[in-house]
């Protein structure tokens, strides 16, 4: 389990972050919103004990992150948003590097090295330098890396920047798979469709401060607790939303674009069925009927202001 | 014990199979790069080698006694090849280890596992000594030359060796600090380079200074010769006598140069640990100057040089013990000018970024950051002052009179204005590099500049005679004069402490102004 409690880093005059708190159990994968300069990768180097917090803490696994950083550090993989690899050396040289300073067992390394290789479909490149690999490889190679030690906390911060969509897509699949294991992946991203896709917590910070926290659903429901429909009708259009005025569950509805309605509703899926149904006894012609969900980027473009620090 | 147990285990991983070692030496003898440097030197070194003994052995006419010579000639010209080769060699294998780490970015990931600087600092210099002994091992031959001729005995060779392998290790650490402290690897290596010139300059100079007049009466050199590299080889069967014991010369000298390495070290891994060890660096280096005051004074009293004090007449009436420890007490603390400006500015220049969290307290004095270096400064002078009088006191010497706080005054007043000057620079808000810039000009301007003018002005150069002129120049309570003047040690003393905080009151004036400003 990961506690992050008040967790504080001031830079002289400057406030970066301003007590961050969160809680995180083994198998969530954490979405870390924010725009440039709000304070993720501030917090994530903070996590990963690379900056001392200026007040606060995290625990790790009954870690602390000030006063055991080293214990901290044996049970987290670092992905920052660099690369960083050492362009001298050959893929296994690589990880076996890393397994090194990890201190996993000489006699335990090739098993692991080939295994993570395998978890991140890279065994065919084992033996090739590491410049030789093209850009998806090398993150999946940064992914090995931090894999090698069989840590209990993923801390990946832009993992899919300048990725490929199609190396996306694998990078995803990864990351659920890595929550399926067991561990705890905090993401930081601006692509926030692909966070909703994946991720079962999200944080969205700004200026430092936590702004929201929590299931990507209930943060949802809680900035938009009620919903909007919108149909397209082939005639008729301000009847029809005097119509549907008057229906149970209907706030209001308003006229959107040549014969389209916009119905903001609270109401249940009987209550839902029976504005269709008036629609189409009314003889309004119903071309088109959804409901347009707010996902997490309406969230995040409402919380946050883009100021930064 | 657990602590033990778990300091044993991380010294054993720290110094046998380290990871960045292993890496290093991997990358470094991969390809045909390393044959090819190794077929180059051992070509050099033989080509030399064998002109050098076509001459001696071409000599017909040349006598047993000349032959030997010319054969401790040779082995010679082998060493000082050798130990130029150290000299050239390592600061260009650890200077850019670093800093193309820091390009590359890697360091981050290093430090994100359970890596401590000193295990990765070491990883790198044992990969540099490592090469180094190599090279060393491979010039084997041509110095097993040496001792078939009898030009040198096997003993002689290896001592030798050691010691070049200690300066590698030197030359490492230099290396390493540069490039820790560098952001790019072109002004790492060059540095790094002015760095080992500069101290191979000064180790060969105070060593052959201080050889000169033992080696001409045929006693013993002092152990400082051992300091340089082209000088190691007057290590071998000599010693320095210390407390009754003849100790070799060669075992100091390294040990004096392993002091040096870990202090570049922990300067390094200060850098490195984003000010975490350096309280290490600075407990490090407090301890250094009051061992080196305490060692000084209780050498000098045991010595004799102590009781001889009272009889220098350039002194008058004054207390001669007083004067000459205060002289002491603010020549020992001189290498503080190299510390001066990473201490006292702040500002930011890239990575690094020194922010300013007030202008003095004590809580600060040890972790590195600006509101810390002049409680750091104060206690340096403290310690070291305190150390000298502990050192007489030991040695059963009598302490000296109030006279000498005179001196810790001074030295506090004159370290005072420096630190002052960097504060001024650093709060114009000019970056960290460039406020570090002023200070080293400051001194320049302040200290050096002043002698040929002093000099001019008086006709008289500095510390010949005493001149009023002279009286102007910052160091002028600490130049030995025929006529010791004790008012202007207080004066000055004073006068630097007034100037000093006057000038911080102005960069605190002017830093909270320019913030206003720019809000």
């Amino acid at each position: 389990m990961l506690e992050v409690k008040n967790l504080r880093k001031e830079y002289g005059g400057l406030t970066a972050v301003k007590g961050v708190s969160f809680t995180l159990q083994p198998g969530d994968i954490f979405g870390f919103i924010g725009s440039n300069g709000a304070g993720k990768t501030t917090t994530i180097r903070m996590i990963s004990t690379l900056l001392e917090p200026t007040s606060g803490t995290a625990i790790l696994n009954g870690h602390d992150i000030k006063k055991d950083p080293m214990a901290v550090r044996r049970s987290i993989g670092y992905m920052p948003d660099f690369f960083g690899l050492y362009d001298d050396v050959k893929v296994w040289e690589y990880l076996d590097f890393f397994a090194a300073i990890y201190e996993v067992p000489p006699r335990d390394r090739p098993a692991i090295i080939d295994n993570v290789l395998e978890l991140t479909d890279l065994t065919v490149k084992k033996d090739a330098f590491v410049q030789s690999l093209s850009r998806g490889m090398q993150q999946r190679l940064c992914l090995a890396r931090c894999l090698v030690h069989d840590p209990a906390l993923l801390l990946l911060d832009e993992p899919a920047s300048g990725l490929d969509p199609r190396a996306r897509a694998e990078l995803k699949e990864l990351i659920i798979e890595l929550g399926r294991m067991g561990k705890i992946v905090i993401v930081s991203s601006h692509i926030l469709p692909e966070l909703a896709d994946f991720c079962n917590t999200v944080g969205i910070i700004e200026r430092g401060e936590m702004l929201a926290f929590g299931d990507v659903n209930q943060i949802v429901r809680d900035l938009h607790p009620t919903r909007a429909l919108e149909t397209k009708l082939l005639r008729d259009a301000e009847v029809a939303a005097q119509i549907v005025a008057s229906l149970p569950g209907v706030l209001g509805a308003t006229m959107k674009g040549e014969n389209g309605l916009r119905i903001e509703f609270n109401g249940d899926a009987e209550a839902q069925a029976e504005v269709v149904r008036a629609l189409v006894q009314g003889g309004h012609g119903v071309l088109d009927f959804r409901e347009d969900q707010a996902d997490l980027e309406d969230v995040f473009l409402k919380l946050t202001t883009g100021a930064v620090n | 014990m657990m602590a033990g147990s778990e300091w044993l285990r991380q010294t054993r991983r720290t110094y046998f199979g380290n990871a960045a070692a292993q890496r290093d030496f991997r990358v470094q003898l991969r390809g045909n790069r390393s044959m090819l440097l190794f077929g180059l030197y051992l070509a050099i070194l033989i080509t030399v080698a064998y002109f050098k003994y076509g001459e001696i052995a071409n000599n017909a006419t040349i006598s047993v006694v000349q032959a030997q010579r010319e054969l401790r000639d040779f082995y010679t010209l082998i060493v000082s090849l050798l130990a130029g080769m150290v000299a050239i060699v390592t600061p260009g294998l650890a200077a850019t280890t670093i800093v193309m780490e820091r390009q590359r970015r890697s360091l981050d990931l290093v430090f994100s596992a359970p890596v401590a600087p000193r295990y990765y600092l070491v990883g790198k210099i044992i990969a540099v000594y490592r090469y180094i002994w190599m090279l060393l091992i491979l010039s084997l031959p041509v110095t097993a030359a040496c001792v078939v001729l009898g030009g040198a005995s096997w003993s002689d060779v290896l001592t030798v060796y050691g010691m070049l392998s200690v300066h590698g290790l030197l030359f490492a650490a230099i290396g390493l600090l540069m490039s820790t402290v560098s952001s790019k690897p072109v002004a790492a290596v060059v540095w790094t380079y002015i760095a080992v010139a500069g101290y191979l300059f000064a180790s060969t100079g105070a060593g052959a200074a201080y050889s000169y007049r033992p080696m001409m009466a045929g006693g013993e050199v002092p152990f400082i010769v051992g300091l340089s590299p082209f000088s190691a080889i007057f290590t071998v069967g000599t010693y320095t006598p210390l407390y009754g014991y003849h100790v070799p010369n060669y075992l100091l000298a390294s040990l004096a140069i392993l002091v040096g390495v870990r202090l570049c070290l922990l300067g390094a891994g200060s850098i490195l640990s984003e000010g975490r060890e350096t309280a290490n660096l600075r407990i490090h280096w407090m301890l250094l100057a009051a061992a080196c005051s305490f060692g000084f004074c209780y050498w000098l009293v045991t010595e004799g040089g102590y009781s001889g004090m009272a009889t220098n007449t350039s002194f008058g009436s004054s207390d001669p013990h007083a004067a000459v420890l205060g002289y002491g007490l603010f020549w020992v603390m001189t290498p503080l000018v190299l510390a001066l400006p990473t201490l006292a500015a702040y500002g930011e220049d890239g990575y690094i970024r020194q922010r300013v969290n007030g202008w003095f307290d004590v809580r600060h004095t040890f972790d590195g950051t600006p509101a810390g270096a002049m409680p750091y400064i104060v206690l340096v002078i403290l310690s070291t002052s305190v150390a000298a009088l502990g050192g007489i006191a030991a040695a059963g010497g009598n302490l000296p009179s109030a006279l000498f706080a005179v001196y810790v005054v001074y030295a506090m007043g004159f370290w005072g204005l420096f630190w002052a000057i960097a504060r001024v620079a650093s709060s114009y808000g000019i970056g960290l590099k460039a406020a570090r810039t002023a200070v080293v000009a400051s001194v320049v301007l302040l200290i050096a500049l002043p002698v040929p003018f002093l000099s001019a002005v008086s006709a008289q150069s500095l510390g010949r005679e005493e001149s009023a002129a002279w009286d102007f120049y910052l160091l002028r309570p600490v130049l030995m004069f025929n006529h010791y003047r004790p008012e202007i040690a207080i004066g000055y003393g004073l006068g630097l402490v007034a100037v000093a905080l006057g000038l911080n009151s102005w960069s605190e004036w002017n830093r909270k102004r320019l913030a206003v400003a720019s809000a």
